[in-house]
């Protein structure tokens, strides 16, 4: 099989990516490792979609101190089926910073803005429905005198449905399988899902093609794809996952980045039923970009998650679910991880990352902060997510954090951002690709997900990862012609 | 099986079949530096409690089950209670999860249905 451009992963960076090549005339195939699903396979059922949707039926968890669990899509669509859609763009200082410290050539608000711009149009960006969970946030935030922000969507005429992490059922969430997939299809791409990328072959600093196998039915037996130009887009994990095992290693995997976050339930004197509710959308952003808070996903399941770990009587608490809402603090992470395809496996990739003394501390005083927040907003208890954590139910029990650290060998941390497992720029010494995704030593091999991000960006990364994708492709474009 | 919320008696089953399932298919899928340590570890959370009990974990009373799983959870060693930590999660989550406890905590998952099968209908019509 030969293509002009081969584009591995179908998330946020490759079906873009696809689109616009497609657009501009190129032969495109897109290679994804997971199914394609349609609507109507979406159910409510968190434990029947994980099977379908997340890598690993959702267990991949970044191995440290502690341990932090992370979701990966594996579908067509990649992270964009099973995220929020809330997107943010990239602080103007992270921006900045990313240029100076990594030297990124025609890199600044100024050129980025427009190409935002054109995503939130293209993904209907829009302010979210109103939300109990966020008033309530933003109440507590108002009378603490804190600022924050709603943050809008990628969403058309959501209907509350409450199924982002499981697949939206009507497309109202604007992910990639109901935007830039179909656009690229339309313009002639091809989709091959249920196929992963085992090895990329390459030749005097070229690459010739991959070597892909049927992941559905688990063939050990590869097939080869030619291609004139190739386009990594697996996501911070699995695209250094591939380019290790294609012994494509200089800064590949040494980097990695996340936001590492704490889930904070809370009970309220009245019913909220937020297994109703879309996702809650307003966060703080008082405490940026250290911490920030804001709303988590609802359900009954996710609730008796964080309340089976109080010191208490959770079977008794759980009665009480309709009273209860989500919440989350997040840090930016200070340390750097790693990211390891293991030898001998066939495409076992390992993410570690240990929490920094700086990370540690930002959480806790995270925790303590949403607490007290939450307690003025006129919550009766809140419940941090820490096995054996007593209820919190007065300022004091919350400010307690402020100055020393939440016990973390309890605490149960997780993430869905991570990012720059083989960041961008001209810093050969510390940089995998260049200004505009290609990997330093080859020709022909470009990065172009959220592996490229430089650094922690501390708000939600889908925005920033779109635009220097459609920056990135469209450099492509212009050197081609 | 969770006190709340009250299961009837021709529903356990099931419900404890399909958490069951969903355990076994989850760690079947695990990568293999998880997967094996995983199942280590399962043996002897299975077979420990000879030493303390007298008897395998399966056949404990209720009460000692719970003692036992206690004792896992605070354990000084980080493995082990990482190892039921993630049985805890995966076994709260899929009881919760099933459309039978759901039902009788009053969630109703077809709820969405009614205002977007018209709009399911043409995105899949429009997408393929």
């Amino acid at each position: 099989m030969k293509t002009d451009i081969l584009v591995i992963g179908s998330g946020a960076g490759g079906a873009l990516t696809a689109a616009l090549l497609a657009e501009q005339g190129f032969g495109v195939t897109m290679l994804e490792e997971g199914p394609r699903l349609i609507p109507a396979a979406f159910t409510p059922s968190i434990t029947e979609m994980m099977r379908k949707m997340y890598r690993k039926g959702g267990i991949t968890p970044i191995i440290g101190r502690p341990n932090i669990a992370l979701a990966e899509g594996r579908c067509v669509g990649g992270g964009t089926e099973i995220n929020s859609a809330i997107y943010r763009r990239a602080p103007e200082d992270v921006i900045e910073r990313w240029q100076k410290d990594f030297d990124i050539k025609d890199f600044s608000i100024g050129s980025l803005l427009p190409l935002y711009k054109r995503i939130e149009k293209d993904i209907s960006v829009t302010p979210a429905s109103p939300n109990i969970a966020s008033e309530i946030l933003k109440a507590g935030a108002d009378k603490l005198g804190w600022k924050g922000l709603y943050a809008p969507r990628a969403q058309k005429d959501c209907v509350d449905a409450n199924m982002c992490a499981t697949g939206c059922p009507t497309g109202a969430k604007q992910s990639m399988s109901v935007t830039y997939i179909p656009r690229a299809l339309n313009a002639g791409a091809k989709l091959l899902p249920d196929c992963k990328a085992v090895r990329i072959e390459t030749k005097n600093k070229r690459g010739i093609g991959i070597f892909a196998r049927d992941s559905k039915n688990d063939s050990p037996k590869p097939f080869f794809i030619k291609a004139d130009y190739i386009f990594v887009c697996g996501g911070s994990i699995q695209t250094p996952g591939l380019l290790q095992r294609s012994n494509i290693k200089r800064n590949i995997g040494k980097s990695f980045c996340l936001h590492p976050t704490i889930k904070v339930a809370a009970k309220f004197k009245e019913e909220l039923n937020l297994h109703e509710k879309a996702f809650p959308t307003y966060q703080v952003k008082e405490f940026s970009p250290a911490i920030s808070f804001g709303g988590a996903v609802f359900s009954p399941s996710y609730a008796a998650l964080v309340l089976k770990n109080i010191n208490g009587n959770f079977q008794e608490l759980m009665r009480y679910w309709r009273h209860i809402a989500l919440y989350y603090t997040m840090a930016v992470s200070s340390g750097k991880g790693k990211i390891t395809q293991l030898p001998l496996t066939k495409d076992s990739v390992m993410a570690r990352y240990s929490l920094s003394r700086g990370d540690r501390k930002n959480i806790s005083e995270g925790v303590a902060k949403l607490s007290e927040l939450l307690l003025t907003a006129g919550a009766e208890e809140v419940y941090p997510d820490i096995h054996g954590h007593p209820p919190i139910r007065t300022i004091k029990e919350c400010r307690y954090y402020n100055d020393n650290l939440i016990p973390f060998d309890r605490a149960n941390i997780y993430t869905i951002h991570i990012f720059s497992s083989c960041p961008m720029g001209e810093i050969k010494e510390k940089c995998a690709v260049d200004s505009f995704g290609k990997i330093h030593e080859f020709e022909n091999i470009y990065l172009n997900d959220a592996s490229v991000l430089p650094d922690a960006p501390g708000v939600n990364p889908q925005g920033s990862i779109m635009a220097i994708a459609m920056r990135n492709a469209e450099q492509f474009i212009a050197n081609y012609k | 099986m969770p006190s709340y919320p009250e299961i009837q008696n021709s529903d356990v089953r099931q419900i404890s079949e399909y958490t069951t399932l969903f355990i076994e298919a989850e760690i079947r899928d695990m990568d293999i530096f998880l997967r094996l340590p995983c199942l280590a570890m399962l043996k002897v959370f299975h077979f420990l409690p000879i030493i303390t009990y007298g008897r395998p974990y399966k056949v404990l009373t209720s009460d000692k089950q719970k003692e036992y799983v206690s004792k896992w959870e605070d354990s000084k060693f980080r493995v082990i209670r990482d190892f039921i930590k993630l049985f805890r999660y995966l076994t709260i989550l899929s009881f919760y999860d099933h459309p039978l406890v759901q039902k009788a905590i009053g969630v109703d998952r077809g709820r969405y249905r009614e205002d977007s099968i018209f709009r399911r209908l043409e995105l899949i019509k429009a997408i393929g």
